[in-house]
């Protein structure tokens, strides 16, 4: 069954077509990756399924609730990592986890229960209680890895995941990621990290110029390009290169 | 490296234009005109103020009066200039986001005399604002030669120069000592300069009005001595210099003009030679203070300790109303800005009462006591909350900006949302106009019926106003714009303080009528102004939530 449904996704921006009439189904369990260069539009489809902006034409379905018609349930279905993990100044990585647990209607015992779990997972333990502006870039990246997991979603949307991750914390990052799709639980990934994609995706699409030009897994795509030891760089180039 | 400052910020002004260019000229266009309007104001009023004093025939009193306001006015522009350096200087030395790249270049010396001249300029709004009106006020007044007029002008800029240079040197040396001995929280720097900046405040509230206006300027009672009363009562604030060289162009004293700016020109010489020595330590102390950044002591678990917390409920809107006060508590500047709004708007309140009281009572009606005062007293505190709602409530919703991933994502409905944070601000600034109120209402000691009728147009008041600023900084939010006082003084901004200004003022003449003429009718007409009002403009802006876009 599929969990996240894009019909037919068109976003606008005044004259400039962002991301243009995608399509996509991604079932439990699955770990979708989608692979593009800079400003290809992978940022523009995490934002309209997360309900951050709003399609010009199509729709979004998250377990079966369009983002649009009932944004609380289907925003509670999802967990959101970004790639630049901003958050209000003046605030603990430890406040953070808490509002966010809170914003998802989380009970207080259940979000103290797991902060002190989910610290441990990075070795953020001992740190919590700084202000988050004074953690490094990968200190905030972890806690924001932490926020999207903290209410169980059963989605999670990651833009550029290891970015500013030192090598350790992006393997437990990413086996966190694995362990969740194996638990049931969905992965859309957006990156141009081909390497991390193609280790771990058991679906990717690639897009570009706004078009989902290819979607299949890792293999498919090795065959479809007519090229068993192709990597997803030499796939993309090929797919691409007579839109 | 200040040839590139000042290209950088000439660019910079240029570019501002470059986009929405007719929009943004507007904008400034309104700006200039707010600012001409107050500064016009502040003419009239001292125009008409020294007009006054010359009225009566005493040689003492066409003297002394003059000599009183000019002291008035530049002890009150001195605060506020060095209030308005403090803060400025403290957050742009040691917290400014492009200060890295200057501080890792081998210029990085330069910083301290580039964020010098930006607090130079940055504070000099009370110059333009109230004391160039003046000089205009005493030239038309007392005549004064093109040369005087000049010479005033200069004397006044040099002044502000003065207290910035002051301020930033006292900074300095704060910081300089906190770095001696090891102390290395910007909080607590900057709870130190705050307490500074109120203890300041407080020396000239106390020393300033230690002589009573009306008691001084009995006719039968003013002599030879009362200029000299108010020149010793004043000779401990450096704006006194400034005030005798004026006064002494006034009368025509050479000799007082020469030796006064004189002195002040020694002084600064002073604070350019201590400035020079800090600055060569600048380097040292701007690391100090960035170290703090890496050893924070674990904070305090608030949940645990602080009692107001727990009775905020663990529920979305909780974590709203938990962000908000974190947010606007813990930061620097936020803080800052609070106790200097707080401070003079405790300041002016006080200084309304004390001489509402003096000058109500020497003219013996109790009309004035009972009817003008409550609605002067109203006016000051609304344009104080004012403030408060343009620094903080107007912007809230744009702040969000970078970090609006975090609420646009949740399962959580804007609207909630803008009601959580209306409630929050409403309730805060509910509270300040209570307490400002409670210092007038206090020695006033009016009877029941008039006490309950101000608290609720206070609190009618102030509560609208809050949803008329939260709905116009959300129905025209702006991401692209974190800074606060820009978000302040953009079109909606402006379009906010013509907006309460109006309310205000509606607000005042139905106070008026129900104080003076027992008119209860508008009363229930300002209630239900204030409902229609909240209840359209957060339709509006609610409205215009349910299409936002977090880009």
């Amino acid at each position: 069954m599929s969990v996240l449904k894009i019909k037919k996704l068109t976003k606008k921006f005044d004259n400039f077509t962002a991301v243009k009439d995608v399509s996509l189904e991604i079932g439990e369990g699955e770990f979708f990756s989608i692979i593009g260069p800079n400003g290809s539009g992978k940022t523009t489809i995490i934002k309209n399924i997360l309900g951050l902006i709003r399609p010009t034409r199509g729709e979004i379905l998250i377990d079966g609730d369009n983002i649009e018609k009932k944004p609380k349930k289907a925003k509670s279905n999802l967990g959101y990592i970004p790639d630049q993990p901003k958050i209000w100044s003046h605030i603990t990585g430890r406040e953070f986890l808490y509002f966010s647990g809170l914003l998802y209607g989380m009970k207080k015992e259940e979000i103290d229960q797991k902060i002190n779990e989910s610290l441990k997972t990075f070795n953020l333990s001992g740190i919590e209680d700084k202000y988050y502006e004074n953690y490094s870039r990968g200190n905030k990246q972890k806690f924001a890895i932490l926020a999207a997991f903290l209410h169980d979603p059963k989605i999670i949307l990651v833009d550029e995941p290891i970015v500013g991750l030192d090598p350790e914390s992006a393997e437990i990052a990413m086996s966190l990621l694995s362990e969740f799709t194996k638990k049931g639980g969905t992965v859309f990934m957006a990156t141009h990290t081909l390497p991390v994609a193609e280790e771990y995706s058991s679906k990717v699409g690639v897009l570009h110029k706004g078009k989902l030009v290819e979607v299949d897994s890792v293999e498919n795509l090795r065959k479809k390009s007519e090229n068993e030891q192709a990597s997803l760089l030499e796939i993309y180039h090929h797919f691409t290169k007579n839109v | 490296m200040f040839k590139e400052f000042l290209i950088y910020h000439y660019r910079k002004i240029r570019r501002y234009f470059d986009n929405n260019s007719r929009s943004k000229i507007l904008v400034s266009v309104l700006m200039l005109a707010v600012i001409f309007l107050i500064a016009l104001s502040v003419f009239e009023f001292s125009r008409r103020g020294l007009e006054f004093t010359q009225k009566e025939g005493d040689p003492f009193l066409l003297q002394a009066a003059p000599l009183y306001i000019y002291q008035i006015f530049l002890v009150i522009i001195g605060y506020l200039v060095f209030a308005s350096t403090m803060i400025f200087g403290l957050i742009n030395f040691f917290k400014g986001d492009r200060n890295y790249w200057i501080m890792a270049s081998p210029k990085y010396n330069s910083l301290a005399v580039i964020n010098l001249f930006k607090a130079m300029i940055d504070s000099s709004w009370p110059i333009i604002i109230l004391a160039v009106p003046l000089i205009f006020a005493v030239k038309s007044v007392f005549e004064l030669s093109i040369l005087s007029f000049f010479i005033a002008i200069f004397s006044l800029i040099f002044f502000s120069l003065f207290v910035s240079l002051f301020s930033i040197v006292l900074i300095l040396l704060i910081s300089a000592i906190f770095q001696k001995i090891k102390i290395n929280s910007f909080k607590y720097l900057a709870i130190s300069v705050g307490l500074i900046a109120f203890l300041f405040g407080a020396i000239i509230w106390v020393r300033a009005f230690s002589i009573s206006p009306q008691e001084l300027f009995q006719v039968d009672q003013v002599d030879a001595s009362t200029p000299e009363v108010i020149k010793s009562t004043f000779s401990v604030f450096p704006s006194h210099l400034s005030a005798m060289t004026i006064y002494g162009l006034q009368i025509e004293d050479v000799g007082s003009v020469i030796r006064n700016s004189s002195i002040l020109g020694s002084l600064f010489l002073f604070l350019v030679i201590a400035f020079i020595f800090l600055k060569s330590n600048f380097l040292k102390i701007w690391q100090s203070f960035q170290e703090q950044e890496f050893e924070a002591k674990p904070d305090r678990d608030l949940d645990k300790k602080r009692l107001l917390f727990k009775k905020i409920p663990n529920s979305p809107e909780g974590a709203i109303f938990r962000k908000e006060l974190l947010f606007n508590l813990r930061s620097p500047a936020n803080s800052l800005w609070l106790i200097f709004l707080m401070t003079l708007m405790l300041i002016q309140v006080g200084v309304v009462n004390l001489l509402g009281r003096h000058f109500g009572s020497a003219i013996g009606t109790g009309s004035v006591y009972e009817n003008v005062l409550p609605i002067l007293q109203l006016g000051v505190i609304l344009f104080f909350i004012n403030a408060f709602i343009l620094r903080f409530v107007f912007p809230s919703f744009s702040q969000e900006g970078d970090t609006s991933w975090i609420i646009g994502s949740a399962p959580i409905d804007l609207k909630r949302i803008f009601m959580t944070k209306y409630k929050f601000f409403s309730i805060a600034l509910t509270l300040l106009g209570l307490v400002a109120f409670s210092i007038y209402v206090i020695p006033l000691r009016p009877d029941y019926f008039n006490l309950l009728i101000s608290i609720v147009m206070i609190v009618t008041s102030i509560t609208t106003l809050t949803m008329i600023g939260l709905s116009l900084g959300t129905i025209f939010i702006n991401f692209e714009e974190n800074d606060p006082q820009k978000l302040s003084t953009s079109a909606p901004g402006i379009g906010f303080i013509l907006a309460s200004f109006t309310y205000i003022g509606v607000g005042a003449y139905s106070f008026h009528q129900i104080l003076s003429q027992r008119n209860y009718l508008f009363l229930f007409f300002f209630l239900a102004l204030s409902v229609l009002v909240c209840q359209l403009i957060k339709k509006i802006a609610t409205e215009s939530l349910d299409k936002l876009e977090f880009l």
